[in-house]
């Protein structure tokens, strides 16, 4: 089994902790209570490795942080994606400045972590409230806008909506795939420096005789 | 029995109320205090005889370009706000929030480890305009799960505009910074007057009113819970809510406190950690008071001994804190190997707790270890805790002998061992 930190960022009530809850407990309430400081949450997917023989899937559970959105101007944030393999940066596709919101986040980690090998995820929620015909669509972030975006920093980019669970199980599907992937290209470039050293040691064992060995008959 | 009448018979002043009703733990023992007589409690505890009921200012409703709470139309609480639109996500904050200000401000509070503390209150710099602050706490209220009273528009607008005096009192001119967690704060105290004011159990107490005008009851009642919620932030905002503070706090309180009176669990709670771990967790404990980690009963029994303000608050909380703490002593030293077990333990506290400590002794125990600590008498403070483990363990001896047979760090270490195991069995496999 692996084990992955990932941290929701994004601000205040654009939907972080349902999606968690969407994605950890298959729920929704249409009234949340606001996250105060942080909230810790843990789930398992199955991986499927198509590029091996190997008809096993692979566990992996993601230790989730869900953080507050007023965390966001506060020192502390750092903290909470300190060490994170992938971060979800959520924006509210319903309000108009979400997205540049989402942005300052993006900035944020991408200064702040400096670790190329994180994920950073930008998703969009709430997205029954757009093409609904009852209430008309509110959407007020275009997809292209966020897509374009989300192309241009090399981000994962999904709409999603935790209330009706469409696209939810997928963001965290795909990220986990994209975590093993990594984990296992790390695991075999390691596993080739063991052997490349284990060669060397070889090497160095067959030469030591001729050297300072006083147990040696070329001594 | 009636509370009020049970004080009046038993307790010949506030003082006695306090050191034999509260903290002795008599009042719990004749009175179900939670029948909606702990708002006359309240009042009894915080307020002055000599309460001035002073007029709150109404919420002003802001429009675009108008910044001046002053020039405002404004908001009456009696008057439902059918008619506002409010908006999920609050407008784009004027200050970036990694402006060189903001950056020099982490880069400063970074250099804490090596003991340098900003004491700047950093409140009153959040960048947030008055029209941004009110609609973060009508958001806020909004999503209050405390009780249902708060999805209702009058209570709502009660609320809001007690939140908004406060925070007009703290400032000078504005508003003061707006913190979530306030509102949380404000609901359990407006809970508690609410209720005595249905139940009829906490007008009668008012010296400056009398009269059964609804209105003015209602206006009596706001300004009660304003007393109450400013006397008890007056103590928090300074240090639970300053981020600085908190981890100034942790440093100079709440560790040296858990490291003398149990040694073990600060060596488990704090070795290596990193860059203050365990403030992802004491935040919420310290702004909430409790609210989400422990039983809402229970909390209000604290929260009974936080408003005697018998000790200050920041030594008090660190002290209920410990005892919570040593009170899981086993579990924790069971289920805990890395800090993320930690901050989990601690954040999900009502799922992992063993059996509760009686409320009344959790809070004798640590105004005792209170006291011990202005004393600086470590040496007693450990014997405290000490012989509540022996307590709790001998209690825990009878029903499961096995759980005490192990020695606690053994059994850890040998559970670490085996977790490691089976991991590197599962990548094996995985391969």
């Amino acid at each position: 089994m692996f084990q992955f930190k990932l941290v929701l960022l994004g601000d205040s009530s654009v939907g972080k902790s349902s999606i968690v809850h969407r994605f950890v407990k298959d729920s929704f309430d249409d009234f949340r209570e606001s996250t105060i400081g942080a909230a810790f949450l843990s789930q398992t997917i199955k991986i499927r490795d198509t590029s091996s023989d190997s008809t096993e899937d692979t566990v992996i559970k993601f230790e989730i942080w869900d953080t507050a959105g007023q965390e966001r101007y506060k020192s502390l944030a750092p903290m909470y994606y300190r060490n994170a393999n992938a971060a979800l940066v959520v924006y509210d596709i319903t309000q108009q400045d979400s997205l540049s919101k989402a942005q300052n986040w993006v900035n944020e980690l991408k200064n702040k972590v400096g670790d190329e090998d994180l994920i950073i995820c930008l998703l969009g929620n709430k997205l029954d409230l757009c093409d609904s015909s009852d209430n008309g669509d509110k959407r007020a972030v275009m997809t292209d806008e966020a897509k374009v975006y989300a192309e241009e920093q090399d981000l994962l980019f999904y709409e999603v909506s935790a209330k009706t669970g469409q696209g939810v199980k997928d963001v965290f599907q795909s990220i986990g795939e994209k975590l093993y992937q990594i984990k296992k290209e790390e695991m075999l470039s390691k596993k080739g420096r063991q052997a490349a050293s284990a060669k060397d040691s070889v090497n160095v064992k067959l030469q030591r005789p001729s050297t300072n060995d006083p147990t040696s008959c070329c001594y | 029995m009636d509370l009020r009448q049970v004080a009046v018979d038993q307790y010949e002043s506030r003082e006695s109320l306090i050191r034999r009703g509260v903290w002795k733990g008599d009042l719990y023992k004749t009175v179900d205090v939670n029948k909606g007589s702990r708002g006359w409690l309240w009042k009894t505890l915080v307020l002055d005889d000599d309460q001035e009921v002073k007029e709150l200012m109404p919420v002003p409703i802001l429009t675009e370009g108008s910044e001046d709470p002053t020039s405002a139309i404004v908001q009456s609480a009696n008057r439902p706000r059918d008619n506002l639109i409010r908006r999920l996500t609050p407008v784009a904050t004027k200050a970036h929030p990694l402006s060189q200000k903001q950056i020099g401000d982490m880069r400063d509070k970074g250099e804490l480890e090596g003991q340098k503390v900003v004491e700047g209150d950093e409140d009153d710099e959040d960048g947030m305009s008055v029209s941004e602050k009110l609609e973060i706490i009508d958001l806020d209220l909004s999503r209050l799960m405390l009780d249902k009273i708060f999805q209702e528009p009058l209570v709502h607008a009660r609320m809001k505009q007690i939140m908004y005096n406060f925070l007009m009192r703290k400032g000078a001119s504005s508003p003061s910074s707006y913190k979530q967690g306030y509102h949380e704060i404000l609901g359990i105290i407006f809970l508690q007057l609410d209720e005595a004011r249905r139940n009829n159990e906490g007008g009668n107490n008012d010296n400056s009113n009398n009269n059964n005008d609804d209105d003015d009851g209602d206006a009596v009642m706001m300004n009660q819970v304003l007393c109450i919620f400013e006397k008890i932030m007056k103590q928090m905002v300074g240090v639970f809510y300053n981020e600085t503070r908190l981890i100034k706090w942790d440093s100079d309180v709440f560790q040296p406190i858990l490291n003398n009176s149990c040694p073990e669990l600060y060596k488990l709670i704090y070795s290596n950690q990193h860059h203050h771990t365990n403030i992802i967790w004491l935040i919420r404990w310290t702004r909430l008071l409790f609210i989400r980690e422990l039983p809402r009963d229970y909390t209000l029994i604290i929260w009974d001994h936080i408003l005697t303000f018998t000790y200050p608050l920041d030594t008090l909380i660190a002290c209920i804190i410990v005892t919570l703490l040593v009170n899981n002593y086993q579990n924790l030293m069971e289920k805990i190997e890395d800090h993320n077990d930690i901050v989990e333990f601690m954040l999900h506290y009502s799922l992992n707790s063993s059996s509760m400590i009686d409320c009344v002794e959790l809070c004798k125990m640590s105004g005792n270890l209170c006291e011990l600590w202005y004393l600086q008498d470590f040496t007693a403070m450990k014997l405290v805790a000490d012989s509540f483990l022996k307590i709790r363990f001998n209690v825990e001896n009878k029903t499961t002998p096995k759980a005490v047979k192990i020695d606690p760090n053994r059994k850890r270490l040998e559970d670490r061992l085996r977790k490691r195991v089976k991991q590197t069995l599962l990548t094996k496999e995985t391969k």
